[in-house]
């Protein structure tokens, strides 16, 4: 009976530790056919506010139960990463398919093909240009994710407009006019914002690319890109080992040094963006698309402000050299991959949804809810501010909506372009930004030649010359006792020391100069729908 | 056969007397001993959470050290997975990252460990002296909260009072003077963790010293006294011999933390322009094995980083043993 008593908890424990090594639950099969589906979506969302009423009418509308899940971006990756390796895989993932994450999976069996959803609903498939299609071809033949190709008004410097007009400043074309810009701004104050004013603010506090690519462009420097070297131009090489950018470095540098940037760049994890919305800082780095949103922000902080916003998208560098946004051919964001959790069921039904977002679900997905999200004025519809919209009806939220259309098609693009009111960009913005991208692109000047990232070399190593490039610009330009010519020289070495020449030989096996010219130069035609 | 002189009992065969118990024998040592675990079976029982937790998240996931010698696909899981021995490893030791931050883990470990290790100590000893009571017991728990802290809390009250724009800086530059950018300076960031990390540990680590110091006998004090000994000596020549036996325990556990230089911490105040001196064994593997998926190579950091330690602390405690100090074993 003692021994009994003894044995029992004994027992208990002994299930209790083998239940945990219970092996997760397999995928089902993909014969399985099922009326009611649910597809699991996992998406990325700094914002996203499960309560809405876009989901309900994407359902209405397509027939299918959606289940989203939105992660933070700097969350997203370890995210999916920790549930595909835990064997808990959503139907949907977003995936960038020229990382080494993807061709892992890829080589694990995780993602399945999505071929014969693309011949069964042909509108998907003739979303993006044919070429498209061929370009994301898996080394078996098949495709494994709907693409996501850039937008046509790319990240620039957005600034206030009426912050410069009392100044009584032309807008700066140049580094040097930008930079007294923001100096006058330090020094005379013309918001009144008192101490909490910031001159210069990246949109990402956090992201050396999106705080320093306008300055580092204009000093011939694309951060991170691959670009034809200097000495010969038939070879490619990493932009950042180029001496120019020093140079670019320096000016930023300066330009932090003089309490002309936010001072908690790279310590602070937060959006730099919302000190702008708050009408505390003269520029930010940002998209022209949004350009509505923020400015009601700012106006709702400062009713009296007269606040007006604007966007400079190139400045002359002191060699001459324009900077501007950089253009990667046939650039692939985020991708739409379906795992193999999805059964035939859910993968049709994920299908039936996208399609429909492309037909009858066009309006919804791009201009929203009469009367609620926009107006037809002349029979073109203008869209209502955000904060108008949060006021009268927060569940209509756009930044809701934008989560769910994820896999905008170069039509998208197209539309954005013929009624640039409907994204309340005035004809006179996008004429600009597209000038730029235009002039950009014939000069063959803020290229990214890499293209094709398909190699294991490049997979495996790239990201450690990244994270270097990054280290290294952050540490010259927070630190202003640096020798900046000796810590470049041990940058070099480092890069060296991490495969640099292994990987510059693989890129350049890969990208052809001449090829990647040609499909740059048909990114600003008109008939064909790659931006 | 029973060997002359040798006590054999009855019923215990000839082996019992070197050592061996027959089976009958055998059966009574383990009544003997379970009768023993039943008298203190409380006790026992509160110990049971404790060695479920380690068996639990201890040892079971062990038999996920397997990953580092294997191409581990979730997929195909532990058994499906191809085997490739000690490929991992050799592709660690030639990355460039791992020795930075395999030097830096030591380092700032090091740091942490003789810079933060008197400090307890002397803490302790210095709380001793105080006769106020409820001064002392304020101080106490004023010093010991900040350990309840974790470091997404602590780490970021620090970068908000030292960091660009924080009270420190700011205060400084109200009377004229310039701090340096503590938080983005690789020369200042070691210092800064190990600062921090002192400010947030000392008070809870001076705890068990005060319990060994409570534990010396007053009457060797009384006697000190009596013999005209002052504080100080009192101090150098009866607390500090008697917390040795302690201060040889924690020193032991300290080494075998020496890979672990605090992911937390480091996580939370780090940044990329301090990555070359701050970077850290945990937050590489963070970084390869959540955030890159490369969770084979992240398994060979873990258990290489494992190994060390188990290795450090065998050798400290066979050192002191050596040297006569108490030891964990």
């Amino acid at each position: 009976m003692k021994r009994a008593k003894l044995c029992l908890p004994l027992i208990i424990v002994s299930l209790v530790l083998l239940s945990a090594c219970a092996p997760a639950p397999a995928a089902t099969t993909q014969e399985e056919m099922a009326e009611d589906v649910t597809v699991v979506y996992l998406g990325i969302g700094d914002s996203w506010v499960s309560d809405n009423e876009w989901v309900g009418l994407i359902e209405e509308g397509s027939g299918v139960d959606m289940d989203y899940q939105f992660v933070p971006s700097p969350e997203y990756d370890e995210k999916r990463n920790v549930l595909m390796a835990a064997g808990d895989y959503p139907d949907v993932i977003r995936i960038n398919p020229t990382t080494r994450q993807f061709k892992q999976y890829l080589n694990d069996g995780l993602l399945i093909p999505i071929d014969e959803y693309l011949d069964k609903y042909p509108t998907v498939r003739d979303a993006f240009p044919a070429e498209v299609w061929e370009n994301n071809r898996q080394a078996d033949g098949m495709i494994y994710h709907i693409p996501r190709l850039t937008g046509n008004l790319p990240r620039c410097l957005h600034y206030r407009t009426d912050w410069l007009e009392k100044l009584g400043m032309d807008e700066p074309t140049t580094l040097a006019e930008f930079r007294t810009f923001l100096e006058r701004v330090r020094d005379e104050d013309p918001g009144n914002i008192g101490d909490p004013l910031i001159p210069f603010v990246p949109n990402r506090l956090d992201n050396v690319t999106w705080s320093m690519e306008h300055f580092l462009g204009a000093h011939g420097v694309d951060h991170l890109a691959w670009v034809p070297s200097p000495d010969n131009p038939d070879q490619l090489v990493f932009a950042n080992t180029l001496p120019a950018l020093k140079d670019g470095l320096q000016w930023v540098r300066e330009l932090f040094a003089d309490g002309l940037m936010d001072p908690t760049f790279m310590v602070a994890t937060d959006r730099g963006l919302f000190k702008f919305y708050a009408g505390n800082t003269a520029v930010t780095s940002d998209w022209p698309r949004f350009q509505h949103f923020r400015l009601e922000a700012i106006r709702n902080a400062h009713p009296d402000a007269n606040a007006d916003t604007g966007y400079i998208c190139s400045l002359t560098g002191p060699t001459g050299i324009a900077s501007g946004p950089m253009v990667v051919p046939n650039a692939q964001s985020t991708g739409t991959a379906l795992t193999i959790a999805a059964t035939a069921a859910e993968a049709d039904a994920f299908f039936r949804v996208v399609n429909w977002q492309y037909t009858e679900g066009w309006e919804l997905m791009t201009v929203g809810v009469e009367g609620i999200t926009y107006d037809l004025v002349d029979g073109v519809p203008v869209t209502r501010g955000r904060d108008a919209i949060l006021n009268d009806n927060p569940q209509y939220d756009l930044y809701s909506r934008d989560y769910l259309f994820k896999n905008e098609p170069p039509a998208y693009f197209d539309y954005q372009r013929d009624n640039v009111k409907w994204i309340d960009v005035s004809d006179e913005m996008m004429g600009y930004v597209q000038g730029v991208l235009k002039e950009a692109l014939e000069e063959k000047r803020h290229i990214n030649y890499l293209v094709d990232r398909d190699d294991e070399t490049i997979l495996n190593d790239l990201g450690a010359l990244h994270s270097l490039a990054n280290e290294f610009a952050a540490r010259v330009v927070l630190n202003p006792d640096l020798d900046i010519d000796a810590e470049f020289e041990s940058f070099l070495a480092a890069l060296e020391a991490n495969n640099l020449a292994g990987v510059t030989e693989a890129v350049n096996a890969l990208n052809d100069i001449e090829t990647i010219n040609a499909m740059a130069a048909a990114i600003m035609s008109p008939d064909d729908g790659l931006e | 056969m029973a060997t002359a002189g040798t006590d054999v009992q009855p019923g215990v065969s000839e082996s019992s007397t070197t050592g061996h118990l027959g089976p009958d024998s055998r059966r009574r040592h383990l009544r003997r001993e379970l009768g023993r675990a039943w008298k203190y079976r409380e006790l026992y029982l509160l110990l049971l959470p404790a060695i479920l937790f380690f068996v639990i998240f201890r040892y079971i996931p062990m038999g996920g050290l397997v990953m580092g010698f294997q191409n581990y696909s979730p997929v195909r899981g532990f058994l499906g997975s191809p085997w490739v021995g000690f490929q991992h490893f050799e592709t660690l030791f030639a990355l460039p990252k791992f020795l930075e931050v395999f030097r830096n883990t030591v380092i700032i470990s090091l740091y942490k460990l003789f810079i933060g290790f008197p400090v307890p100590i002397i803490f302790a000893l210095l709380l001793n002296e105080v006769r106020h009571l409820l001064f002392k017991r304020a101080i106490q728990t004023v010093t010991y909260f900040p350990h309840f802290l974790s470091w997404v809390v602590y780490g970021g009250i620090m970068v908000l009072f030292i960091g660009p724009g924080g009270a420190v800086p700011e205060g400084l530059e109200a009377i004229g003077l310039k701090m340096p950018a503590l938080l983005v300076n690789p020369k200042y960031f070691r210092t800064i963790l190990v600062i921090t990390n002192i400010m947030k540990e000392f008070g809870w680590a001076a705890i068990v010293y005060l319990a060994a110091i409570a534990s010396i006998d007053p009457s060797i004090y009384e006697a000190a006294m009596v013999d005209g000994a002052n504080r100080l000596q009192q101090a150098r020549y009866i607390t500090l011999p008697g917390l040795r036996g302690i201060m040889g325990i924690v020193f032991i556990l300290s080494m075998g933390n020496i890979l672990e230089a605090g992911f937390e911490q480091v996580f939370v105040m780090y940044n990329p322009a301090v990555y070359a001196v701050g970077d850290i064994l945990d937050t590489y593997i963070y970084r390869i094995g959540l955030v890159d998926g490369r969770f084979s190579l992240a398994t060979a950091v873990g258990l290489f980083r494992s190994v060390i330690a188990a290795i450090m602390i065998v050798m400290t405690n066979y050192i002191l043993k050596r040297a006569d100090q108490p030891t964990l074993w």
